[in-house]
C-alpha cells in the first residue's frame, strides 16, 4: 500500500485552498502594484491572505512580510539583523534547518562572529550553556526554531527568548515545522522575527513570510519595486499569497483536529515501532511535534531502508529533504550525541491530516518484514534479541 | 474592463494552467526528496528547465530558478560583485533600467561599489560605444536591460556582447520584457548572466529564472543560502507548479513568437495611428527599434493623475508599474529628455496574445475623447508646446472633432477606482464649459496656480448688480483641482458678492469632502476665488471714482 509520510518535507496543497487560488491563475491576472482595477483586485487579495497568515501565527496584518518560502524568510531575518549589527554576535541552536545555518556561515566568511548554541541529548537548548555564552559579549541575534525539521523536537523558546532578551538580543524563530502543528502565537512567543512556510500547510510552494515585529531595523535581501514595506522587491506572487492565506485560515481553524488525529497515528505507530528490537526513537524524552518520529534500526543504513520503503511504494526521509542525496549524517543528531553510525540509520516519519491508520499500519508492517529479510541477508543484525 | 498591461503582468495561458495544476493537486511531492514521488517531480522540473533554455538558446545545466526576475536581477549583480571583489567594485548600468537593477546597485554602493549610471541616447536606446567609454579598469559588471519595461526600446545586446567578452568585463541583461518578445540566442550572443520572468510571458507570479554561462563559466556567490538547491546558487524548496508552469509557458513563447509578435505588431500599429491623430500626442522611443507589444505615448496639455482617472476602465499604465505607488514622474522618460508634467501625462499600453482588435479600438476611442475633454476643461482648446514637437505626432494628422457636449464614458460617469471622495469623484466628471466672452459686459476673470504649473484654476464671474449672474471655470490639474473649479463655480452662480467674500479652503474641503493629502487643491480654489473676486472689486472701484 504506498503511502505518503513525508509531510515534513512537503504537503499536498489542500483541495481548498486550490479552489481559493484558481480564481487568481485564471481570472484578476495584474500585477498588485499597478492603479487600475485589476491592480487593486490583486492587492486586495494579497491584503486579505496577509491577514490570514498574520492570524496563523497570532500577529497583526503589518507585521507579515511575504517572501518566497521559508528558505527566503530565515535568509531575510538573519542576514536583515547582521547587516545592521555587524560588530556583534550572532548564535543559533545547532540543529538548526540548513537555512538558518549556511547563512550563518556566509556571514561568518563575512567576518561575522557566529556561534552555535548547544543542545542536550534530547534536542533541546542547553539553557544554563546558553546563558553563560549570552555573557560573553554583545549578541545580535539568537535564532531558535521552534520545532525541529528532523526529529520533531519542541523547544523552550519562551524561556530561551527570555534569556536573550535580557541580553539585549533579537530573538528570531523559525516556525515552518511548527506552523500548523502546534499553536502559535508571536507576542507571546517571545520572538520578534518568526518565519512561516505555506507548503508545510497544505499551501502551495513557492511562498512563505517572516512576521516581525515593525519596530526592527532590517536590511532587505531582494532590492528593487518597494514592494513589502521595502522589504522585499519583486512582484507578488498573487495567487501563491491567497493559497497561503487560505491555507493558514484552514490549518488555524482545524488546527486541533489535525492535531489530534496526526497524535493518534503516530502513536499507534510508535507503539508498533517499539516492537522492533534494537531500534531508537530520537528526542523521545522531550516534547516533539505530534506528527513527527525520528528513529533508527542500526546498523541498517538509511539508504538502505529507504531505498526498500521506496519500492513498496512508502515515500519517507531521513531527515530534511533539502539535504536529500548527501550520504552526510544529521547534523541534528550529531548535535545531539549520537554516533555518526547510528546517525547514519535515521528514518523520518512525518504524518500528515490525510494518512489513514492503515498507512500507519501498513509502514510498520512492511518495516517490519523489510528488516526481517534484511535480518535474514545480514546475519550481524540481531532482530530477534 | 479592457486590460493593456502586459508589460505589468499578463494573463496565465489557460494551456499553462493545465500543465500546471497536477503539480498543484496530485504530484506534490518536494523535488528534492529521493523518493518516487520527489523524483518525478524533479523530472518536471527538469523538463521546465529544457523548455526554458530552449526559448533563449541556452544549456538545461545554465538555468538557475528563482522567485522571479526582481530576485534573478539581485542574484546576478549582487553575486557577482561579491564573488569578483577581487577584480574590482565597478558597475556600469543605465538610468533607465528597472528598479530591480538600480536598487540592487544603489545597494552595492553602500557596500563600497562604485556605480556609473549611464544616460540613454535621445532615442532611448544605450549606445555600445558608451558602455565601453564607462568602463573602468576595475568594472566587473555591466547590467543593461534587452527591451526597456516603460518604452519597449531595444538595446543593441547583440552588438555590446562581444565587445564586452573582448575586454573581460562580465555582462549581465535583464531580458524580462524581451523573452518572448524577441529572439534572443545566448549560443550566438556573449551574454553571461541573463534575468527571466514568467508572468511576463503568461505564466505564472512568483516564478523566474537566471541564465548564468557555463562556458566561459559565469561564477555567483548564492545570495539565498540554504538546502544547497540549484547547484548552491540558490536554496529553497523548488515549487513544482511554478516550474512548470514557466516551462510550459516558455515553451508555447517559442512555438508562437513570431505569430504573436506579427499580431500584436499590427495591435499596436492600429492603436498609435488612432491616437497619434490626436494633436500633441508624442510617441516616446519612436527613433529607436521598439518590441512590438508596447506602446508609450505623452499626451501635452492634460495631467498625468487626470488622465489616468479618466480611464478607470482601462488597465494600463504610466510606466513601470513597480513604481506606480510612487506617483513619481517616470525616471525612463525624463531622461528621454521629457519634462515632468510630460512625463506625468504619459501612458503606456501594452498589449499581448489575448488581446482583440475590438479592445485596442474602443481603448483608443476613449483616450481621444478623455483627452479632448480634459484639455477642454484646461481651457486649451489647440494644446500649445507641442504641435509638431512630438517624435511622431501631431504634424500634418487630421485632427479628430472637438469634444460633443459630455464625453463621461457610457452613461453616467463610471464607478471610482482610484479612491477619490464620492463628491470630487462626481464633480470631476462633470463637462467642460465655454468659458464667457471677455467682452461679455461684467466678465471677470483671475486664475491662480502653482509655481511649477502642475495645477492652474481659472475663475471668471459674470457680475450683474452685485450678484454672479454666470460661473464658469477652466482647470489643469488632479481630478481634485478639477473638482474644486467645478464647485466653485456651481457655489458662485446666482450669488451676492459679499456671501461669495465668505467662502474659504476650509468650506471647499468640507463641501467635497477632500482629506488632508489634498487640502492644497482647496487652497488653490480660495485663490482663485479671491483673486477674481479682488479683479471685481478693483474694476467696481475704477468706475466708481
Amino acid at each position: 500500500m504506498p503511502a505518503y509520510l513525508d509531510h515534513n518535507a512537503t504537503t499536498r496543497a489542500d483541495a481548498r485552498v486550490v479552489e481559493a487560488m484558481l480564481p487568481f491563475l485564471s481570472g484578476p491576472y495584474a500585477n498588485p502594484s499597478s492603479q487600475h482595477r485589476y491592480g487593486r483586485a490583486a492587492r486586495d487579495a494579497v491584503e486579505t491572505a496577509r491577514a490570514q497568515v498574520a492570524a496563523l501565527a497570532g500577529a497583526d496584518p503589518g507585521q507579515a512580510i511575504f517572501t518566497s518560502g521559508g528558505t527566503e524568510a530565515n535568509n531575510l531575518a538573519v542576514k536583515g539583523i547582521a547587516a545592521r549589527h555587524p560588530r556583534e554576535r550572532l548564535l543559533y541552536s545547532a540543529v538548526e534547518h540548513p537555512c538558518v545555518l549556511e547563512p550563518m556561515k556566509a556571514l561568518a566568511a563575512h567576518g561575522h562572529a557566529v556561534e552555535a548554541v548547544a543542545v542536550d541529548g534530547q534536542g533541546r537548548v542547553d539553557l544554563a550553556a546558553f546563558e553563560a555564552q549570552l555573557a560573553r559579549g554583545r549578541v545580535a541575534l539568537v535564532s531558535c526554531m521552534i520545532a525541529n525539521n528532523e526529529t520533531g523536537v519542541i523547544q523552550d523558546l519562551a524561556r530561551i527568548a527570555a534569556l536573550a532578551h535580557a541580553a539585549g538580543a533579537v530573538v528570531h524563530a523559525d516556525a515552518v515545522q511548527a506552523a500548523g502543528k502546534i499553536p502559535l502565537s508571536f507576542p507571546e512567543s517571545g520572538a520578534q522575527l518568526m518565519s512561516l512556510s505555506s507548503h508545510k500547510i497544505y499551501g502551495p510552494k513557492g511562498v512563505g513570510a517572516l512576521v516581525a515585529d515593525r519596530a526592527l531595523d532590517l536590511e532587505p535581501l531582494l532590492h528593487g519595486g518597494g514592494q513589502e514595506r521595502g522589504l522585499r522587491g519583486g512582484t507578488e506572487n498573487v495567487a501563491g499569497i491567497v493559497g497561503f492565506g487560505a491555507a493558514a485560515e484552514l490549518a488555524r481553524l482545524e488546527l486541533e483536529a489535525r492535531t489530534a488525529h496526526v497524535l493518534r497515528l503516530r502513536e499507534r505507530l510508535e507503539a508498533a515501532l517499539r516492537r522492533i528490537p534494537g531500534i531508537r526513537v530520537f528526542g523521545a524524552g522531550a516534547p516533539r511535534l505530534p506528527n513527527t518520529v525520528q528513529f533508527a534500526v542500526p546498523p541498517v543504513h538509511s539508504a538502505t531502508l529507504l531505498g526498500l520503503l521506496d519500492k513498496k511504494g512508502y515515500a519517507v526521509s531521513s531527515g530534511s529533504a533539502c539535504a536529500s542525496g548527501t550520504d552526510e549524517p544529521s547534523h541534528v543528531l550529531l548535535a545531539m550525541g549520537v554516533a555518526e553510525d547510528i546517525a547514519l540509520c535515521a528514518i523520518r516519519v512525518s504524518l500528515g491530516k490525510d494518512n489513514t491508520e492503515a498507512e500507519a499500519d501498513g509502514f510498520a508492517g512492511c518495516l517490519r518484514e523489510l528488516l526481517a529479510s534484511l535480518g535474514a541477508a545480514m546475519p550481524s543484525v540481531a532482530l530477534n534479541a | 474592463m479592457i486590460y493593456l498591461d502586459y508589460a505589468a503582468s499578463t494573463p496565465l495561458d489557460p494551456r499553462v494552467l493545465d500543465a500546471m495544476l497536477p503539480f498543484l493537486r496530485e504530484q506534490h511531492a518536494n523535488p528534492a526528496s529521493d523518493h518516487a514521488p520527489g523524483r518525478q517531480a524533479r523530472a518536471a522540473v527538469e523538463r521546465a528547465r529544457a523548455q526554458v533554455a530552449a526559448l533563449v538558446g541556452a544549456e538545461p545545466a545554465e538555468i538557475v530558478w528563482t522567485s522571479g526576475a526582481t530576485e534573478s536581477d539581485n542574484l546576478a549583480i549582487k553575486g557577482a560583485l561579491e564573488f569578483y571583489k577581487s577584480r574590482g567594485r565597478h558597475v556600469v548600468t543605465a538610468r533607465t533600467e528597472h528598479k530591480a537593477v538600480l536598487d540592487a546597485c544603489r545597494h552595492l554602493e553602500t557596500q563600497g561599489a562604485r556605480v556609473t549610471y549611464l544616460k540613454p541616447q535621445p532615442d532611448g536606446r544605450v549606445a555600445p560605444e558608451q558602455v565601453l567609454a564607462a568602463l573602468e579598469p576595475d568594472t566587473v559588471l555591466v547590467s543593461l536591460m534587452w527591451v526597456n519595461n516603460e518604452t519597449g526600446v531595444v538595446n543593441g545586446i547583440e552588438r555590446l556582447a562581444p565587445l564586452l567578452r573582448e575586454r573581460g568585463v562580465l555582462f549581465h541583461v535583464d531580458a524580462a520584457q524581451a523573452a518572448g518578445r524577441v529572439p534572443i540566442d545566448l549560443a550566438a550572443t556573449p551574454v553571461d548572466l541573463l534575468s527571466l520572468s514568467a508572468h511576463k510571458v503568461c505564466g505564472p507570479k512568483g516564478i523566474g529564472a537566471l541564465f548564468v554561462r557555463r562556458r566561459p563559466r559565469a561564477r555567483l556567490a548564492p545570495q539565498m543560502h540554504g538546502g544547497g538547491h540549484e547547484q548552491g546558487m540558490r536554496s529553497g524548496t523548488l515549487a513544482t507548479h511554478q516550474i512548470v508552469g514557466m516551462g510550459r509557458a516558455f515553451e508555447l513563447a517559442a512555438q508562437e513568437l513570431a505569430a504573436d509578435a506579427a499580431r500584436v505588431a499590427g495591435l499596436r500599429d492600429g492603436l498609435c495611428k488612432r491616437l497619434l491623430r490626436l494633436p500633441g500626442t508624442i510617441l516616446n522611443g519612436a527613433d529607436a527599434p521598439r518590441v512590438p507589444h508596447i506602446v508609450n505615448l505623452s499626451f501635452a496639455g492634460v495631467e498625468g493623475e487626470a488622465l489616468r482617472a479618466s480611464l478607470p476602465d482601462l488597465a494600463l499604465s504610466s510606466g513601470s508599474a513597480c513604481s506606480s505607488a510612487t506617483q513619481e514622474p517616470s525616471y525612463v522618460l525624463r531622461a528621454l529628455g521629457r519634462d515632468d508634467g510630460l512625463a506625468n501625462a504619459s501612458l503606456r499600453f501594452s498589449c499581448g496574445r489575448f488581446t482583440t482588435e475590438a479592445e485596442v479600438a474602443a481603448a483608443a476611442e476613449r483616450v481621444v475623447r478623455q483627452v479632448l475633454r480634459l484639455r477642454a476643461i484646461a481651457g486649451e482648446t489647440s494644446p500649445s508646446p507641442l504641435a509638431g514637437e512630438g517624435e511622431g505626432g501631431g504634424a500634418g494628422a487630421t485632427a479628430p472633432p472637438p469634444p460633443g457636449p459630455l464625453p463621461r464614458g457610457e452613461g453616467e460617469f463610471p464607478p471610482d477606482v482610484y479612491g477619490y471622495g464620492e463628491r470630487v469623484w462626481q464633480r470631476f466628471w462633470q463637462p467642460a464649459e465655454s468659458l464667457l466672452p471677455e467682452s461679455a459686459p461684467g466678465v471677470f476673470t483671475a486664475q491662480a496656480g502653482t509655481p511649477a504649473g502642475r495645477q492652474r484654476l481659472r475663475l471668471q464671474l459674470q457680475i450683474v448688480d452685485g450678484r454672479v449672474a454666470a460661473a464658469r471655470f477652466a482647470a489643469y490639474g488632479c481630478p481634485t483641482t478639477l473638482a474644486v473649479g467645478a464647485w466653485l463655480a456651481r457655489r458662485a452662480e446666482g450669488r451676492a458678492l459679499a456671501e461669495l467674500r465668505a467662502v474659504n479652503a476650509a468650506e471647499i474641503r468640507q463641501a467635497l469632502e477632500i482629506p488632508e493629502a489634498r487640502a492644497h487643491c482647496s487652497l488653490l480654489g480660495e485663490d482663485a476665488l479671491n483673486a477674481v473676486l479682488s479683479a471685481a472689486a478693483n474694476r467696481h472701484v475704477a468706475a466708481t471714482y
